[in-house]
Formats: C-alpha cells, sequence, structure tokens
C-alpha cells in the first residue's frame, strides 16, 4: 500500500538528519537561540555560500509552497480523482474509473446502481435547499446587526473598549464551545424550556434544535451570535477610517442627521460593507462546525460532506466519491464568491 | 588601504543604460567625492561599488582583484547611508557589534573596537541606547561608527550630512575631514552639494547623466571646468553664461577662436574692470557681507553679480559691471571649454 | 424615525445624556446578557453536581438539596422502606466513586456503626456481600460451587440446593449467604439517592420532612415518601407547599476529577486531549510563524522571476478553504504518513493565505536600507532575515502568532480529518465532542471540562485582545 510508504517515523528521520546536518554546519555560532536559527536555516546559508543569492527567495518559500502543495492544490486534484472513481478504499489503485456516475448519483432522480428511488439525490438537495435558505436569512440579518452595533459603538459612549470586546468575545470561542453553550439552553430539558414551562407559556418542552420549526430558527440565531463579533470589528473599522471632517462639515452646513447617514455614512463605508457582505456569504455557505456539534435539525453542505466521506471510519460504499464530488461543486460555487472578493479587495492587496 | 579602479562600468536597468561606462582611479588614502545633480547616477555608481548593485559591464577593481562577482559582505567596505540604516531594535552598542558579530570576530576583540569607535567619536555615554533615543548628529555618529569598527579598505558615505540641519552639518562636515585624515583611509563621498565636495575632497568626479564630466582637485575644477556642466556646476552662485551675439562688440572681439558662449562668475564682476557690461539691475540683495546683483543686460541676458561689500545700488539703477579676462571661460559650440 | 436616524448618524457626543443615548446603552446591555447568558449558564453549571445535572437544577447557583437515602430491605417480614438520613457523600455516591477513591474510604469501620436493615442495605451499597459471604463459606469449610451458584445458568442451579447448609448457620449467616445467593425471601437490597424536602402534613398540620426523587415544580403536586413513616407510602404534596433545604456547594471535583485523570469507567482521558491541543497550538503556531514570515520576506524583500506567480498561488489558496477539500485533505494526509499524528492537525495548516498577506504588507513598511545596511555589514541573507526584518516584523508576527493560537485552539475540521479514529491523539475540541456523544450521564465533567477548554482563548482575548482586533481591522481576514 502506499500509504504505509511514508511512516511518520521517515519524518521523524528527515528532520533529526537536517537537525543533525545543521548542527554540524554550525559548530562555531555562539549563543542558543543564533545556534538554533543557524541550525534551522542551513540550506539557505549553504546555498548562499555555493550560488550567491539567485536561489534565495525560492528557498525562503518553499516550506509554505510545499505545504500548499500538499495540502491545498494536491487534494484539490485528489477530490477530482475520488469524484470519478468509486470504491471504499482511499487508494486509488483499488478505485475503480467510474466518470460521472458520482455526479449522477447525486443529482439524478433515480439510484443508478439499483434504479430505484435515489435517497442520496434527496439528501443532496435537501443540503443544498437548507443551507440556501440559511444563508438566506443569516447574511442579511447578521449584516444588519453587525451594522447597527458598529454604529452604536462608533459612538462617543462610556467604555467603549468594554462594549466592543464584549461583541467580539464570541468570536475568541471555538465552535463546539459554542455549540455547547447554547445546547445547554436549547435542548429539550434546557434552561428555554423549563422557563417557558414554568411562566406557562408552552406546555410540553421543545427540541428547539432539532423541531423542524425552530431549528433553522436557532441555527440562524446561534451562528449569528458566535460570527456577528468579527463582522462588527471590520465595520467599526470602516466607519472610524471615515474622515471626523467630513461630518463637521456637513454639520456646517446644517445637514440633517438622516441625510449624513444616507449621503456620507452609508456610500463611505458601502466598500467595505460589500466586501463584509461577500465574506460572510462564503462563510456562511461553509457553515459546519458549530452546526455540527449543535445536533441541529439539518444538513448543512458542508456537513453533508463531511458524512457522507465516512472519515470517522463509517463504512460507504460509494461516500467518498460522492462527497468528493459534492465538495467540487461547492468549490466552485466559493471560489466564484472569492473572486468578487478579490475583486473588491484588489486595492488593499497591492500586488 | 586599498586603490580602487573602475574601467568602462555600465549600468542598465532592462534596456534602459544609466551608467555609460564609467572609468576612474581613485587612490590609496584618497578623499573622493562623486557629485552631480540628482539623477545623475551618482548614488547607483556608490551601490555598484559597494556591492548592493549588479554591475552590468565593465569591472571593479580593488587593490588589483576584480570584485565584481564578490558580495557585498565581503568585499571589505563599509557605508553610511543616506538615512543612516540603524537597526532600531538594537542598541548603539549591538549596531556597531552586528558587523562584526558576522565576520565571527571574538568578543573580546568586538569590545576593544566599540571602545575605540566609541572613544574617537564621543559616543562612550549612549552605547546602550536605542537609535530612536538619539538626536540626528548622534544617529550620524553611530552611522559612521558602524563603518569605523570594520576597519574596511574603504569608507563609502551616501549623502551622509543630507539629513543634519545646515549648522550641524557645517561642524560635521569638518569633523569627517579631520577624521579622513587620522585615518587615512580611502574615501568616496557622495553629495549633491557642491559646497561639501569643494571643502572635504581630495578628488572632485563631476557626475551628469551617467557619465564622468571631469576629474579633478577642487580648485582645479573651479578654476579650470572642463566644460561648460562643470562650471555651472561648481560655484555658487552659479556661473553667468552669455551668447557671444548678444555680447557688445567690445567684448566679442576678444572671444577666441571657436567660441560661441562666455562664463563669468558672479564673484569676478566688479564695477571699476577694464572690460565692461552695461546692465540695469532688477533686484538687489544685501547680505550684509557681500551683496547679490540680479539683472539683465541690454540684449536681455539675465546676469547675476556677487559684490564682497554693501553697495549703494538700487533696483531699477542702471550700471556698468566689469571683469577681467583671467576669470572669464569661453567655450566652444559643444560646451568644451577653450 | 428621525430619532432613530439620529441615533445611527450622531459621532459627536454631547455633554447631556439625551433619548438616543439611553437607547444606545439599552442595546449595550441587552447585547452583553445575549452574549454573555449562555458563557456564564456554562460557567454555574458547570459546578453543579451530577445529582443536580440529573434533577434538571434550573437554579443560578449551585446550591445543592439535602440528600437523604432511600433503602429497601428484603426480608421474611417482606420488602421495607425506610429512609437514611445523615450519611456522607461518600457513602451517598459509592457506586460513582473510582477505586482509587474507594480505597480512600473506609467502608467496614464505618459499616460498624449499624446493625439491623440499615446495616444491611449499607453492606449491599457498598458490594461487600459477596466477599463477605465468600468468607463465611471459607470459614465453614462449605462447598466450593456455593461460590459459583449466584452465576450459575437457572438450569444448572437446579441440580443444586444451597438451602441445605442453613441448618447450621445462625439466622444473620443465613441472611448473608442468601443474600449472597439470591434465595427468597431476601433478594439484593436497594439504595437511591433522594431530596430532602420539608412540607406541612396534611394530616396532622405539622411541618415534616419527606423524601422526593424529583423536584419538579411545574407539576400541581409531588410524589414523596415521610420520612417519620416511611412504609405509609408515596403520599401526594401539593407543590407551592414544598420547602427545600438547600446549601451553596458547588461541585468541585467537576473540574478535579478529569483534570487529575480520575474519571470513573471511561476512556476519556481529559489530561491528554488538553495536552494534545497545547502541544499542537504551541508547535503549529511556532511553525506558522517561522514559515509564514520567511515567505512574507521572500515576496517583500527580493525581486525574482515568477513573483507574481508564487503571489497569486497564495492568493488561490484562500479561495480554497479546508472545508471543501476535506477528501482530498484525508487522502494526503493519509499519503504523507501524518494521518492519526498531531502532525497531520499541525502542518496542513501551518501555511496560512492570511499570515502571509498580513507580515508582507507590513514587511514593505521596513525600509530596505536597513537590509542593505546589514549586506554591507557581512551578514548573510538567512540572518538579515532572522535578525533584521524579523524582529522589526514583531508587532505584524506577535498578530499572527496570537492569532494563529486561537485558530489552532478552535480548530475541529483538521483534527476530525488527521485523526478522528485515533483516540490517543484527539484535541480538546474532538474530545468535547466525543463526549457528547458517549457518556450523556456525566455531563457534569463535560461541562467543566468545556469552561477548562475556553480558558486559553479568553486568557489571550482579556489581555491581548489589541493585537487580535487590529489584525483582524488590517488584513479583514479570519
Amino acid at each position: 500500500m502506499f500509504e504505509s510508504f511514508f511512516n511518520i517515523n521517515y519524518w521523524y528521520f528527515i528532520l533529526f538528519v537536517y537537525l543533525f546536518i545543521g548542527f554540524l554546519l554550525t559548530r562555531e555560532v555562539a549563543g542558543f537561540i543564533p545556534r538554533l536559527m543557524s541550525v534551522i536555516g542551513w540550506p539557505i546559508e549553504l546555498s548562499q555560500r555555493i550560488s550567491g543569492t539567485k536561489s534565495l527567495p525560492y528557498l525562503f518559500l518553499f516550506p509554505n509552497i510545499l505545504i500548499f502543495g500538499l495540502f491545498t492544490f494536491l487534494p484539490l486534484f485528489m477530490n477530482f480523482g475520488f469524484s470519478v472513481t468509486d470504491g471504499e478504499s482511499i487508494n486509488f489503485s483499488s478505485r475503480d474509473y467510474s466518470g460521472s456516475d458520482n455526479l449522477a448519483r447525486i443529482v439524478l432522480e433515480t439510484q443508478i446502481d439499483t434504479g430505484i428511488e435515489n435517497m442520496e439525490n434527496d439528501k443532496f438537495k435537501a443540503a443544498i435547499a437548507d443551507t440556501f435558505i440559511f444563508v438566506i436569512f443569516q447574511v442579511p440579518i447578521m449584516i444588519v446587526i453587525a451594522l447597527i452595533t458598529a454604529v452604536v459603538l462608533n459612538r462617543e459612549i462610556i467604555g467603549r473598549a468594554f462594549w466592543r470586546a464584549v461583541y467580539f468575545y464570541p468570536v475568541m470561542l471555538s465552535p463546539v464551545v459554542v455549540a455547547f453553550l447554547w445546547t445547554l439552553i436549547l435542548k429539550r430539558q434546557g434552561l428555554l424550556s423549563q422557563k417557558l414551562i414554568e411562566w406557562n407559556w408552552i406546555e410540553e418542552p421543545i427540541q428547539w434544535l432539532t423541531d423542524p420549526s425552530w431549528t433553522m430558527f436557532w441555527s440562524v440565531f446561534v451562528y449569528t451570535w458566535a460570527h456577528l463579533g468579527f463582522y462588527m470589528l471590520i465595520l467599526l473599522a470602516g466607519l472610524q477610517s471615515i474622515p471626523k471632517d467630513l461630518y463637521e462639515a456637513a454639520e456646517m452646513d446644517g445637514t440633517s442627521n438622516q441625510r449624513v447617514f444616507w449621503k456620507i455614512t452609508i456610500p463611505l463605508l458601502m466598500p467595505i460593507l460589500l466586501v463584509v457582505t461577500v465574506l460572510s456569504l462564503i462563510k456562511a455557505f461553509q457553515a459546519f462546525e458549530e452546526l455540527f456539534a449543535l445536533q441541529v435539525g439539518w444538513v448543512s453542505l458542508v456537513s453533508y460532506i463531511f458524512e457522507t466521506a465516512g472519515l470517522r471510519g463509517q463504512k460507504t460504499t460509494f461516500g467518498l466519491g460522492i462527497a468528493a464530488m459534492a465538495s467540487l461543486l461547492v468549490a466552485v460555487l466559493l471560489i466564484l464568491l472569492s473572486l468578487l472578493q478579490f475583486y473588491l479587495t484588489r486595492r488593499q492587496i497591492k500586488l | 588601504m586599498a586603490n580602487l579602479e573602475l574601467i568602462d562600468l555600465r549600468k542598465s536597468y532592462d534596456k534602459l543604460e544609466v551608467i555609460h561606462g564609467i572609468n576612474l582611479q581613485v587612490t590609496d588614502g584618497e578623499f573622493c567625492v562623486l557629485v552631480g545633480p540628482s539623477g545623475c547616477g551618482k548614488s547607483t555608481l556608490l551601490r555598484m561599488i559597494a556591492g548592493l548593485e549588479a554591475i552590468s559591464e565593465g569591472s571593479i577593481i580593488i587593490d588589483g582583484k576584480k570584485v565584481n562577482n564578490i558580495s557585498a559582505a565581503n568585499r571589505g567596505l563599509a557605508m553610511v547611508f543616506q538615512s543612516y540604516a540603524l537597526y532600531p531594535h538594537m542598541s548603539v552598542r549591538q549596531n556597531l557589534a552586528f558587523g562584526l558579530e558576522n565576520l565571527k570576530m571574538k568578543k573580546n576583540e568586538i569590545e576593544e573596537r566599540i571602545q575605540q569607535a566609541a572613544k574617537l567619536l564621543r559616543m562612550e555615554e549612549y552605547l546602550k541606547r536605542r537609535p530612536g533615543q538619539l538626536s540626528g548628529g548622534q544617529r550620524q555618529r553611530v552611522a559612521i561608527g558602524r563603518a569605523i569598527v570594520r576597519e574596511p579598505s574603504i569608507y563609502l558615505f551616501d549623502e551622509p550630512l543630507s539629513n543634519l540641519d545646515a549648522e550641524l552639518r557645517v561642524a560635521t562636515r569638518v569633523e569627517l575631514k579631520a577624521l579622513h585624515e587620522r585615518l587615512g583611509n580611502t574615501m568616496i563621498y557622495v553629495t549633491h552639494d557642491q559646497v561639501e565636495a569643494m571643502t572635504m575632497a581630495d578628488k572632485i568626479v563631476v557626475l551628469n547623466e551617467g557619465l564622468i564630466e571631469q576629474v579633478g582637485a577642487p580648485l582645479e575644477l573651479y578654476n579650470k571646468p572642463a566644460n561648460e556642466f562643470v562650471a555651472g556646476f561648481i560655484g555658487s552662485p552659479r556661473m553667468n553664461f552669455f551668447d557671444i551675439d548678444m555680447l557688445p562688440e567690445s567684448i566679442k572681439q576678444l572671444a577666441p577662436n571657436h567660441a560661441s558662449r562666455l562664463g563669468v562668475r558672479p564673484e569676478h564682476f566688479d564695477l571699476k574692470g577694464k572690460i565692461i557690461l552695461p546692465l540695469k539691475v532688477n533686484n538687489v540683495e544685501q547680505l550684509g557681507s557681500d551683496s547679490f546683483l540680479y539683472g539683465k543686460t541690454n540684449k536681455g541676458q539675465k546676469i547675476s553679480i556677487k559684490l564682497n561689500n554693501q553697495t549703494q545700488i538700487k533696483a531699477e539703477d542702471d550700471i556698468i559691471a566689469s571683469f577681467s579676462l583671467e576669470n572669464s571661460h569661453w567655450f566652444n559650440n559643444s560646451g568644451i571649454r577653450i | 424615525m428621525s430619532a432613530v436616524i439620529k441615533f445611527f448618524t450622531r459621532t459627536q457626543g454631547h455633554n447631556k445624556i439625551n433619548f438616543v443615548d439611553w437607547i444606545s446603552y439599552g442595546y449595550l446591555i441587552l447585547g452583553f446578557f445575549i452574549i454573555f447568558l449562555p458563557v456564564f449558564w456554562l460557567l454555574l453549571n458547570s459546578v453543579k453536581s451530577q445529582f443536580l445535572l440529573q434533577k434538571l437544577d434550573t437554579n443560578i447557583l449551585p446550591m445543592d438539596y439535602e440528600r437523604v437515602a432511600r433503602a429497601t430491605v428484603f426480608g421474611p417480614e417482606g420488602k421495607e422502606i425506610f429512609i437514611l438520613k445523615d450519611l456522607p457523600d461518600w457513602v451517598l455516591y459509592w457506586n460513582d466513586l473510582t477505586e482509587d477513591e474507594k480505597l480512600q474510604h473506609d467502608q467496614t469501620s464505618f459499616l460498624k456503626k449499624y446493625n439491623g436493615k440499615e446495616y444491611y442495605v449499607l453492606r449491599t451499597h457498598f458490594g461487600l456481600v459477596s466477599n463477605y459471604a465468600k468468607e463465611l463459606i471459607l470459614n465453614k469449610k462449605l462447598p466450593d460451587w456455593l461460590i459459583r451458584y449466584p452465576s450459575m445458568f437457572p438450569d444448572a442451579k437446579k441440580e443444586y440446593e444451597p438451602t441445605i447448609f442453613f441448618k447450621d448457620l445462625n439466622s444473620e449467616e443465613v441472611r448473608l449467604l442468601s443474600e449472597f445467593l439470591g434465595i427468597k425471601p431476601y433478594k439484593p437490597n436497594g439504595f437511591t439517592s433522594q431530596i430532602l424536602v420539608s412540607a406541612i402534613n396534611a394530616d396532622t398540620n405539622e411541618v415534616e420532612e419527606y423524601s422526593v426523587n424529583r423536584l419538579n415544580t411545574n407539576k400541581a403536586t409531588i410524589n414523596a415518601r415521610l420520612i417519620s413513616n416511611p412504609q405509609g407510602g408515596i403520599v401526594k404534596i401539593p407543590s407551592e407547599q414544598i420547602m427545600v433545604n438547600k446549601t451553596l456547594r458547588p461541585s468541585w471535583i467537576n473540574y478535579t476529577d478529569p483534570l487529575t485523570n480520575n474519571v470513573r469507567g471511561m476512556s476519556f482521558n481529559a489530561i491528554k486531549c488538553l495536552n494534545n491541543s497545547v502541544f499542537v497550538t504551541i508547535v503549529a503556531t511556532i511553525i506558522t510563524v517561522l514559515i509564514n514570515s520567511m515567505a512574507a520576506f521572500a515576496l517583500s524583500k527580493y525581486r525574482f522571476n515568477g513573483q507574481i506567480i508564487f503571489f497569486i498561488i497564495i492568493l488561490a489558496t484562500l479561495m480554497v478553504p479546508a472545508s471543501v477539500l476535506i477528501v482530498g485533505i484525508f487522502k494526503m494526509v493519509a499519503v504523507t504518513g501524518l494521518a492519526g499524528t498531531l502532525w497531520g492537525v499541525i502542518i496542513p495548516g501551518a501555511a496560512t493565505p492570511t499570515g502571509v498577506f498580513m507580515l508582507r504588507q507590513y514587511m514593505l513598511t521596513i525600509p530596505d536600507e536597513l537590509l542593505e545596511a546589514a549586506r554591507m555589514d557581512a551578514a548573510s541573507e538567512w540572518s538579515i532575515y532572522w535578525r533584521i526584518v524579523f524582529p522589526l516584523a514583531l508587532p505584524a508576527i506577535a498578530v499572527l502568532g496570537i492569532l494563529s493560537i486561537i485558530w489552532r485552539w478552535n480548530d475541529l475540521i483538521l483534527p476530525m480529518i488527521a485523526v478522528s479514529t485515533t483516540k490517543a491523539a484527539y484535541t480538546i475540541q474532538l474530545c468535547l465532542l466525543d463526549f457528547q456523544g458517549e457518556y450523556v450521564a456525566q455531563e457534569h465533567y463535560r461541562l467543566a471540562m468545556t469552561v477548562v477548554s475556553l480558558i486559553p482563548t479568553t486568557l489571550v482575548f482579556v489581555f491581548l485582545q489589541r493585537y487580535i482586533t487590529t489584525g483582524i481591522a488590517t488584513t479583514g481576514m479570519k
């Protein structure tokens, strides 16, 4: 098997040899940190000594590019590979070429292998539909709340830094923690159900996270709760970058506050508002970790990929191929959105 | 201690040539100033000598050894940068020690050199401070100190005084000159300020658009400029130039063959000489010790005159200026001095 | 409407607090509650005992009930139910203790303080019946098959008649042996923790103590057992009459047990998970900072062929997030032999386009003359990188480092891809997630470990917030 050819021990050995050579080459260097850095950088030092500075930028880029290559670009090709092959194994040698079968498995109404009704198609369609509903509600709600919060925080209020920190804090929390925090409140016997029963608002406890009529609401709520602070911060930075003298000039002109908001604040904030919207679209389409840990009553696109792929040891016949095909479809969507994002931020990047 | 020789040195970026074949010899211990207007290529030339810019053609020879392919680190030169380029995160002591550490010098030897340099430049008190806590003049000393501790064969200076205020600049100029005399090393100094060039140099190299216009001792350049460019560049205020056709017949007759232009420095005019030039004064500046008159000749050519005393002449006066033949320079069609 | 607009537009404050300010503060305080309510609720719940959590306690503070044990003893007189009061906690929770903890308590000498039915029930509760019975069998030289008898199949049991030995034994010994062998009228005695409450006895009109299984104040009446007359059966007492004796008693064992690896009967190892997360976070952050700053140095301080191409390659990686490449990354982690090791979590995420861009932008502001000065100072390019550019870019590097700490500590996707099938390499996030599915009854530990898992990021946030916010505000990337 190809997998067993590279073993973690080979890497330890390579690392050891690398450091050992560095250790031998840098005998005259004094001091721990200088020695350590020389040991790490010996190929660059050696290359400069042998062939001058021409090749150095490539060497400096090498580790980064290697990792990008191995874990971003090759996986993309691997995904292509998986999406056009069938089999349980992750070894291509034991997978059979199947062309567009995997695509058919997720988009066709009837199952191509058995000819009966295609469940996979239903699941995939449901994932797409639910994810779109989630995105359509989550993004505008979050942007509006983030904008309101940023505008409030941009006023001269007491303890601005404190309030900003408060709103930003959930961004620091891991998706698992976010999910647990809210599960504690939203589970069947959680705080919300108990209190509502106590106040006689509902009769029976509700499992808010899986109840069909509530699951989307709480998904949007928790996801917005967790990510609001990030977008608020960017918008706040945008608001603060609007020159104060514009407002002063408007005040001198006797412009009404409404006009100032619609004619100065919003137009000047528009570029950032656009960027933030596209960014949150990209993130919302990838929504997965929080929803997965919350065990909500619907399956997002990335959850679908994760569950279908069976990476946690579950047995699936076509899972890997189907998941790979689904990820490619999602990737196309995300790449389009990202291109839009680059187009909007092109000035900041300064090639 | 080193000689430096540049042979047909050229530099081009893509297809644009900016240095068009420089030939120059700097002998051991010389203070050589490269001077020229901005954009003339003097900094590029210095950086090529330093090894910071690649050489497109030609060669640089230090002590008989071609150094084209030797990196900046190994040429054994030291450079003082216009912005001083002190490492902001290191103390003055660390700034001085950095280069020596890179050469793997022993600790006590490094310390010894730092102490010497600190003493020489009177910066013992602020060895522990960071560059950010120093004044402009102090930074300038540290930058020079960083060069001195290296004990380089050649010192390179890239407009080191341009960031200092006028008073400090004069003082540092004198100090630098004294330093050169004490150390006796070859120094190559780039500036656009001809006063610095005149006061400090053993040898001035006037550069213009990537070419050497003239090489010579300061007074030689002043007294016998090779061409109109050097004549105009050296000396302040600028030399007056007159087209021969626009001059009065009396002066025209004195012109040698092929001469097309006459140059007279403002300070070489007086009001009682033999060769006379009538003019109308437009503006008078009184500096106390000197007076400057700005005006126009009868044929409308601009003229400036420096008198080394105070004067009663006022604007709109018609006066007659004069100069002597030995202080006049004649140039031919292509600007070469006759 | 115009007031609302005014509220949105005003950036200049006036000295007098007006209507708009009130709305602003109201909004902020509302936000504060929505944000911190779940956090505080988690914190408060994390010190509630397992008992309280199972009883679905909605008190804010960990007000523990006074507890009693409801005991059931079987004997010739039939089933007898009574209440045991004033037992220490370790007795009430004997079955939940680890072997180590059990060793810390001397149950046999504790047992000596009791006799009769209380003795019987506690003997069963401590699991001493079989020990004592085996001792008895050996001492009286009774046949060995008696020891095996309780685990025999019913058919096999028919061939033996254990009661024939009873004639030589006293009644206490008969009881012991019968409880061990399961011979009627004896049965294993019952022992359950219950809540002690007070209420007015409808018959006597006096306040008396009752024992209840569950306090559900939503119901009109609650089933309770009178402590002074436990045999009297279940009585229904109205909810509003109930007075509960509560004491503030945070359950610190929720924290100390997992952190001292003292969690009973579970493969959950919080220390291992935390160690893994700390290792991943520290090593990954060091590697990220090192290689990203190297790449940024190359992109900002050199001119070389293909510079633009490298730049675009790095930009492109922003477009394809790990979440849509999971199958391919899974494959590559397996191919490179990193699967199931912490390196499989560390390495794939070590190169971050965000980091390269942030550092590059910062390094562009470092003057080139400094590098040239270093070159004149005979510094190699590598030492220019780490002695000049790296220290000068420290403000940006600190931002990247702090962001990386948070990314890594909170990361879920890479651990799910790389170490899902290797429990020994679980990070804290995976552990918590796994815990959620597997040990429902041990929620008290999970809540406490959730709190532990958010301590590092919270500390980083409190002390280094400035770096995080500037990092996000300057790059617009998370």
